[in-house]
């Protein structure tokens, strides 16, 4: 070869050389800038499968979010299922899937291609470290498609241990394990049987932002009887110089049923961690609970009653009454027998109730009340319906309640106080049936079984009453104004004497209302006697007598009649007014007292006219208003 | 002239028979309803005398249902035929209103219907005590006292105590006005304290009577008729049930909707029931009663 050759080789070498350089480097970036997505091979009809793997490093328990995604080109038709791998086998929990599915329509070349996309979004929490290869297919016309990559998954730290532990003895944790762990708490590691025993789930975090925890799995209580409590709200605690929260999730009162070595199984609960308080994205988080084993002991032998029952332990007392201790034979009572106290209140056994002589019980009926603090507690009541068969003085005896105190370690018995009945004699009660206690009695076997009832009355016709047509609400309506008119009538008359006290006429307007009264009789006794003559010159005189006295005023009276006419001229009535007054005033005396033979009824009218109108006229008539 | 009499007599002719057949018509009516009361009482009657209680019960409610006012012994019979059967709602019921003052029972009617009404209240509670019911029972204490007050002789007693202070005090006064003498003076002083003491029984009287009987009008007493009936914290029969009442308990009508009712038991407990199921015993609605449609020993609606 020559130098030439060499060179040209050289020179044409070079390019060649870039352009593989060029395209390594862009496979290399392309690699490096999807590393964990597998990207999608083309398949037949045109489906295509992606999977995605949130981060492939993560520690026991911790989530992560697995998407897979199934595109299909193509009109109409199913998208086919993902298959996923054994998880189970792997250790790996499986949430989900939440599925979304969208769908795009495109038109090149003047055809229409539709393209639907299905995701399953899951959850995997790895339960035990290791690497899990987590290969995806699916199956179109039983052929498969796999996505062209596998994702792998590393799993770190430790898996919580199967095998169950004691109880903690200390109440708190010594040391941190992690920044989000269960705690599980037991008031006592070995109770004895029956003994009330508090199991709480405590979970401790300082993760520093919100949480959402849901028990994913409570705790298997196998051999014990259980009541839920209620849960206490969230403290801080600080530990190795950490500050947790720590939320209690899940409390409850165990009742171990029997004794020796007892399991309380492993609780899970899920944490979902929230990343963003504007974007509420969760990463899940699962943490274990150890399982526990607790050492049951049995009841002491000693000194336990006959026929106790082993649900019969805690801190109990008893108290029994009745609704009326005084009744009538065959009148059903109520008694009550109540147990009280801290323990099994729902399972206790009262033991067998006692005789009652003379009286006849039915079965209880049993309401139970419990409460739910920090313990199990509450009331059982017993209501039994008892009739007195018997009348006298009878006595409900006590009842005796026998429990187990864990505390003081011994049997302790309590009992009610017996009660007296006094029962008076009915002679329309039924014979004892000497059934002492019965289970479920009738209303009529309870209350008396012969024919107590009095019989119809049979008479050929019912005595009747005619309907009434009164309307209750009216006619109370009309009693209603009947009663409020009382008041009424009272204040009418009380006010109507004060109005007329106050604005009712004077002595003084009585006295002239008297005098025109009288005027007006004179006048019409005058106007009476024209014709006849009898009476009424007599008349004419009172009247102008009375209207010139009126006129003169207080003064006037009992006047003769030259000096009450110069009265009357001192007063102001003018000249031929009073000579016209006295002139008839002499013509009425001459007429009465002298001989008035030649009188006519014309002349008299024209003596009534005069004389009506000088009372009548202005001169007399302003006396009198000032009068 | 004869011409004209004749359209007049025709006139009158025809309306004196108008009259009399409507006159007629009139006495004859009420004998004819009497009849059919008195037939049906006495199929029940002869129900009774042959142990047929149901029947009896049938009998009588159409008695009752043909009656046009009140009868004690009816009221008494269907009670106690419903006490034989069994039926204590409608005993209670009946019996009650057998011992109301409207229907004018006799002593006889009296003393056995307050005999059987112990009898059936007696049952009642002890079937209330087996199946967990409420009992209303009737009112006490006060009670008695209250439903004396509302009696009308006690209304009309303070009316009239009432105005004849009034007439008293009138008096008084216009004696006084008149100017009386040193003896008529002494008088009007015991006169004035009589119209005091008159006018205040007018108002303790009134305003007892008055309160006692707008109460009875705002909060009719009723009786319940169904054996057990659910109580319900809301009109409707798919609100929730908050307790139940015993057939035969007496409680007090406290609000209405169209169908239900909103009761109020004597020791205070409230909640509704179908109107269906109560039985009224005084008040506009006392007389709408449903009769027995079905077994008495049916299931608690």
């Amino acid at each position: 070869m020559s130098a030439g050759q060499a060179s040209e080789r050289a020179a044409g070498e070079s390019p060649l050389t870039r352009r593989a350089i060029t395209i390594g480097l862009g496979a290399i970036a392309t690699a490096l800038a999807l590393p964990r997505r597998a990207v999608a091979a083309p398949a037949a009809g045109g489906l295509e499968l992606d999977v995605q793997l949130e981060r492939t490093r993560v520690s026991v328990g911790e989530g992560v979010r697995y998407v897979i995604e199934i595109a299909q080109e193509g009109r109409g038709g199913r998208v086919p299922e993902p298959e996923l791998p054994d998880f189970t086998e792997m250790g790996i929990s499986l949430k989900g899937p939440m599925t979304s599915q969208g769908q795009s329509t495109s038109w090149i070349n003047g055809q229409v291609t539709r393209r639907t996309t299905v995701s399953y979004a899951y959850y995997l929490i790895p339960t035990k470290p290791g690497k899990f290869k987590l290969p995806v297919h699916v199956k179109v016309n039983g052929a498969k498609v796999r996505a062209p990559r596998i994702p792998v998954l590393e799993v770190i730290g430790a898996a919580m241990p199967e095998e169950a532990v004691a109880p903690s003895e200390t109440a708190r944790p010594q040391e941190a394990p992690s920044d989000l762990f269960l705690w599980l708490r037991v008031d006592k590691p070995s109770p004895y049987v029956g003994e009330q025993v508090i199991y709480a789930i405590e979970l401790y975090e300082s993760i520093g932002r919100r949480v959402d925890i849901s028990l994913n799995e409570p705790p298997g209580f196998q051999d014990f009887w259980t009541e839920e409590l209620n849960v206490t709200p969230t403290r801080a605690e600080v530990i190795d110089g950490r500050r947790f929260h720590v939320h209690t999730i899940f409390r409850r009162a165990l009742f171990p049923q029997r004794a020796g070595e007892l399991m309380i199984g492993r609780p899970q609960a899920d944490v979902g961690v929230v990343a963003d308080l504007f974007r509420p994205v969760q990463r899940l988080r699962r943490v274990v609970g150890q399982a526990l084993k607790l050492q049951v002991r049995p009841l002491p032998g000693a000194g336990r009653p006959p026929g106790f029952s082993p649900n019969n332990v805690g801190n109990f007392k008893i108290a029994a009454e009745v609704d009326r201790a005084q009744v009538k034979q065959g009148e059903p009572l109520t008694l009550t027998v109540t147990i009280s106290g801290t323990g099994n209140i729902n399972a206790i056994d009262p033991g067998e109730w006692p005789a009652l002589p003379g009286m006849r019980r039915y079965d209880p009926k049993v309401e139970v009340a419990t409460y739910e603090g920090e313990r199990v507690g509450g009331e059982r009541r017993y209501e039994f319906l008892v009739i007195p068969e018997q009348a006298g003085a009878l006595e409900l005896p006590a009842h005796r309640f026998s429990f187990f105190d864990p505390a003081t370690e011994r049997y302790e018995t309590v009992s009610t106080r017996p009660i007296k009945l006094e029962v008076t004699a009915d002679p329309n009660a039924p014979q004892p049936t000497g059934m002492g206690d019965a289970a479920t009695p009738t209303p009529e076997a309870a209350a008396g079984d012969g024919d107590l009832f009095a019989p119809p009355l049979t008479p050929a016709s019912a005595p009747r009453v005619g309907a009434s047509r009164r309307d209750p609400r009216r006619a109370f309506r009309r009693w209603l104004y009947g009663m409020l008119g009382v008041p009424a009538a009272f204040a009418a008359v009380s006010g109507g004497r004060a109005l007329w006290r106050r604005f009712g006429p004077d002595d003084a307007a009585r006295e002239a209302a008297a005098r025109a009264a009288r005027r007006r009789a004179l006048t019409t006794q005058a106007e009476a006697a024209v014709s006849s003559g009898d009476g009424f010159y007599g008349a004419i005189s009172q009247l102008l007598q009375g209207a010139a006295v009126e006129r003169a005023g207080p003064k006037g009276h009992g006047l003769p009649r030259r000096q009450l006419l110069a009265l009357l001229r001192e007063r102001g009535v003018p000249e031929d007014v009073v000579s016209q007054l006295g002139a008839l005033l002499d013509r009425c005396d001459a007429a009465r007292f002298g001989a008035a033979g030649g009188e006519r009824p014309q002349d008299r009218q024209a003596v009534l006219d005069e004389a009506l109108a000088l009372v009548r006229g202005q001169a007399l008539a302003r006396g009198r208003e000032r009068a | 002239m004869s011409g004209d009499r004749r359209p007049l007599a025709s006139r009158r002719l025809g309306l004196g028979l108008g009259l009399g057949l409507g006159l007629g018509l009139l006495c004859l009516c009420p004998s004819a309803r009497a009849d059919v009361v008195d037939d049906a009482f006495a199929r029940g009657n002869a129900a009774v005398a042959a142990g047929q209680w149901d029947e009896a019960a049938t009998q009588y409610e159409q008695a009752e249902a043909l009656l046009p006012g009140r009868s004690a012994l009816l009221s008494y019979n269907l009670g106690t035929a419903y006490a034989q059967l069994g039926d204590y709602g409608r005993a209670t019921f009946h019996l009650r209103r057998a011992l109301q003052s409207d229907a004018r029972p006799s002593a006889d009617v009296i003393d056995a219907a307050q005999r059987n009404l112990g009898i059936v209240q007696r049952r009642a509670e002890v079937a209330a005590t087996q199946a967990g019911a409420r009992l209303g029972q009737p009112d006490t204490g006060w009670g008695p006292v209250l439903a004396a007050a509302r009696g009308r002789a006690v209304g009309w007693l303070a009316l009239a105590l009432g105005w004849l202070a009034l007439a008293l005090w009138s008096t008084a006064r216009w004696r006084q006005r008149r100017g009386g003498s040193e003896p008529e003076r002494g008088g009007a002083s015991v006169v004035g304290s009589l119209v005091v003491v008159l006018l205040a029984l007018y108002g303790i009287l009134g305003a007892v009577h008055g309160l006692s009987v707008r109460a009875e009008q705002n909060t009719p007493p009723a009786i319940v008729l169904d054996a057990q009936v659910a109580v319900r914290d809301a009109p409707g029969a798919h609100r929730k049930q908050i307790f139940t009442v015993q057939g035969g308990s007496q409680v007090r009508i406290v609000d209405q909707t169209r169908d239900w009712c909103q009761i109020r038991l004597s020791d205070g407990l409230e909640g509704w029931v179908p109107e269906i199921a109560l039985g009224q015993l005084s008040g506009v609605g006392a007389r709408r009663v449903r009769g027995r449609t079905r077994a008495p020993d049916a299931p608690a609606s």
